[in-house]
């Protein structure tokens, strides 16, 4: 079939290899900036976070979004969405297919070195939910 | 009921049905628009002469109650590009044309402007040419109102505006939104001024009376509408309170932005912070305290709903922002303030222009020292030039390439003459292959290969590799299919990822045109569209010169991401290859 189901484009995914990043061990404090649903769910349009890769970062986004589920502040309007949100981020933690598009300086994650890209002082992460349009 | 086709002339005034002859039987939509162009329009002829003729058809499936199925094709040489096109809305006209058993409806002949204006009215059984004098000079907001005053609600309207009468290539064709808006556009390709040009300068059609639509295979309709509507409301983008729904095509601008595929101050950087302030989420803001109505549906079959009404307090009410509009009136001319935008918006309607035109020629107008970019007064001024007809507003209303080169601009963001709408090909390099060889001239929903390579839909492939024919040529013909169905494109969100849902589109057009068609049919019905298409460019003189990118994509890098266009020629001639 030549129609750009999931299963074709997936086989014919090509990747840049990333550029060389120092590997250094110092925590990075970085801002993320959260669009559409994120935004409602965390109640936070930008947050700090300090970590030395992007796995290590959407952890620490992950243990938030569990807090806010459980806190009285939560504001997304049911906890199905909550779930799905925390499951689409642990999908983009392990490094599998995920909702979420994850953007280091503009890149998405999927075509860099996946959860294990190094962060660098003051890069850029967005985080967003599925999006469309035209 | 069997469908007609309603041939009319403008020479003689009149309008006649005809029988569909066999061969079109299994067409509709753009299928239908750009077989009836290639078989009756010489490919050499002047757009604006005499042997042009405006083709509009409803979808296959149009008419009917199939989830989001509300679209209306609108073919014929276009005046921007010269080649064929084919332009498509979502309107309450498409689904009444459907009803009223309009297979197509054919308008031919030419009227000079010294002999008047017409009205086409259609009803059940029924087509009148009625002078339409008294809009002609006058604004569509206007004209609409008092046209939907005289025919009543159930009537529905199409028209061309001052930017048509100009003879304005960057003329689209504005349809009305269910409350009679002129906010709903088959904007692209100057399709206006072609229909301004016969004489006519009004569709009207009110199917009250009509039979039902006849079905081939009643049960299989409803199967695969059930399986597409199923889709529809699963995916995170299509569903109720998903992405479009809530936030509509706008959601966008944040995630172009991000990735540095949003063209600013003419296409001279990918990202600006400011952006942030004409986003789908700060518009959602700003309509929940009080600017407007959202969601909103372009026409009545559509359960997606990303549409809007934008309607400031004490201002006019304008209808949808899309994300096209607020890019193209608002980053690429340096302006990030969404009241503003609305107040272009607006104009552009209200004159009859394609917003995504109409923005990059401000922006080539801006760049040749007419205004200072993000002066979104001067902007309005400049569309008051259209509306007065002076020199400057004749040169604006012919489009980005025609303006750019009276002001002397060498950034000109355009091929086959029709400008890109709002990704850059150097951030986002498969939209980059659509554009160059879509028979349409820069059209992103030709072969919308964002959707794979920034959203992951169908798949995930890295925007910045150049290796983009097979994707395109996939998507182009996938979307040649949908276009002629009737189903608005932003389905392909979901059918894409659902097989299910791809699954039920197919049955219910093969349920209402007694075809057998299976996917894989469906996707070769689009690669016949595309041929027929192609081989008019090509007798129309264009050639794979003409599938390229302007130069300056290829020697001038893009900020942030440092990128040129850097697909080989020998990949874009790869996709019809």
């Amino acid at each position: 079939m030549t129609y750009p189901m999931r299963s074709w484009t997936k086989s014919s995914v090509r990747k840049r290899t990333p550029a060389i990043r120092e590997s250094g061990c110092r925590k990075m404090s970085v801002q993320v900036k959260l669009f559409g649903k994120l935004q409602r769910g965390l109640g936070e349009k930008k947050l700090q976070i300090e970590a030395r890769a992007a796995g290590e970062l959407l952890e620490k986004l992950w243990t938030r979004c569990g807090e806010r589920a459980e806190g009285a502040g939560a504001t997304l309007e049911d906890e199905e969405e909550m779930e799905n949100l925390t499951g689409e981020l642990r999908k983009s933690i392990e490094g599998n297919s995920s909702e979420l598009t994850v953007l280091i300086n503009g890149r998405n994650l999927t075509f860099l070195d996946g959860p294990q890209t190094k962060l660098e002082e003051g890069d850029r992460v967005a985080i967003f939910p599925p999006t469309g349009g035209g | 009921m069997d469908r007609k086709i309603l041939r009319v002339n403008m020479d003689q005034l009149t309008a006649r049905l005809e029988e569909v002859p066999e061969k079109y039987s299994n067409l509709g939509g753009r299928a239908l628009t750009s077989t009836i162009v290639a078989e009756e329009v010489p490919p050499d002829c002047h757009p604006l002469g005499p042997n042009n003729k405006l083709v509009l058809a409803p979808g296959i499936v149009t008419g009917t109650m199939a989830p989001s199925s509300g679209r209306l094709s609108v073919g014929g040489k276009s005046p921007l590009t010269g080649g064929i096109k084919e332009s498509n809305a979502g309107t309450p006209l498409a689904g009444k044309l459907g009803r009223l058993g309009i297979k197509a409806l054919i308008v031919e002949g030419k009227r000079e402007k010294e002999s008047g204006y017409y009205l086409l009215h259609i009803t059940e059984g029924n087509a009148e040419l009625l002078p339409a004098d008294e809009w002609s000079g006058r604004g569509l907001y206007e004209a609409f109102k008092g046209l939907r005053g005289e025919f009543g609600e159930e009537t529905s309207f199409c028209g061309g505006g001052i930017a048509a009468e100009l003879a304005g290539s960057n003329s689209g064709l504005a349809f009305d939104d269910p409350e009679g808006r002129p906010s709903r556009y088959a904007g692209r390709g100057g399709l206006g001024s072609l229909m301004v040009s016969r004489g006519l300068k009004f569709i009207a059609a009110n199917d009250e009376g009509a039979p039902d639509i006849e079905y081939a295979d009643k049960q299989a309709f409803d199967e695969g509408r059930k399986k597409l509507a199923q889709a529809l409301h699963d995916h995170e983008v299509t569903g109720p309170g998903g992405t479009l729904n809530s936030y509509g095509t706008d959601a966008l601008v944040n995630v172009i932005n991000e990735i540095g595929g949003l063209p600013q101050r003419n296409f001279s950087q990918g990202r600006d912070d400011e952006a942030v302030k004409i986003s789908g989420e700060q518009k959602a803001k700003e309509i929940e305290e009080g600017k407007g109505i959202r969601p909103h549906k372009c026409s009545p079959e559509c359960i997606i709903q990303c549409s809007e009404v934008w309607e400031p307090e004490g201002k006019d009410p304008v209808g949808v922002l899309e994300y096209e509009s607020v890019w193209a009136l608002g980053a690429n001319c340096g302006i990030y303030d969404l009241d503003q935008i609305g107040e272009l918006n607006r104009a552009c309607n209200d004159l009859g222009l394609d917003t995504i035109e109409m923005g990059t020629t401000i922006a080539v107008a801006m760049e040749g020292g007419l205004a200072d970019f993000g002066d979104g007064k001067a902007a309005l001024e400049l569309l008051e030039e259209v509306r007065e007809g002076t020199p400057t507003g004749r040169i604006l209303v012919n489009g980005t390439e025609f303006a750019a080169q009276a002001f002397g601009v060498n950034r000109v963001p355009t091929v086959k003459g029709q400008s890109m709408p709002a990704y850059d090909p150097r951030a986002i390099k498969g939209i980059g292959v659509t554009y160059a060889t879509t028979p349409m001239g820069a059209d992103h929903t030709a072969g919308y290969a964002v959707a794979t390579e920034v959203m992951g839909v169908g798949g995930e492939a890295d925007p910045l590799d150049p290796e983009k024919a097979e994707l395109s040529r996939a998507l182009q013909k996938s979307t040649a299919f949908i276009d002629s169905s009737g189903y608005c494109l932003f389905t392909a969100f979901a059918v894409m990822d659902i097989a299910e849902g791809m699954e039920g589109m197919v049955q219910t057009v093969n349920g209402v045109a007694g075809t057998d068609f299976t996917v894989e049919d469906a996707v070769h019905f689009g690669g016949e569209v595309l041929r027929k298409e192609r081989e008019f460019n090509q007798a129309a003189g264009f050639s794979k010169s003409d599938d390229r990118l302007p130069e300056f994509m290829r020697e001038e890098s893009l900020d942030p991401q440092g990128e040129v266009f850097d697909v080989p020629d020998e990949e874009l001639d790869k996709v019809f290859g």
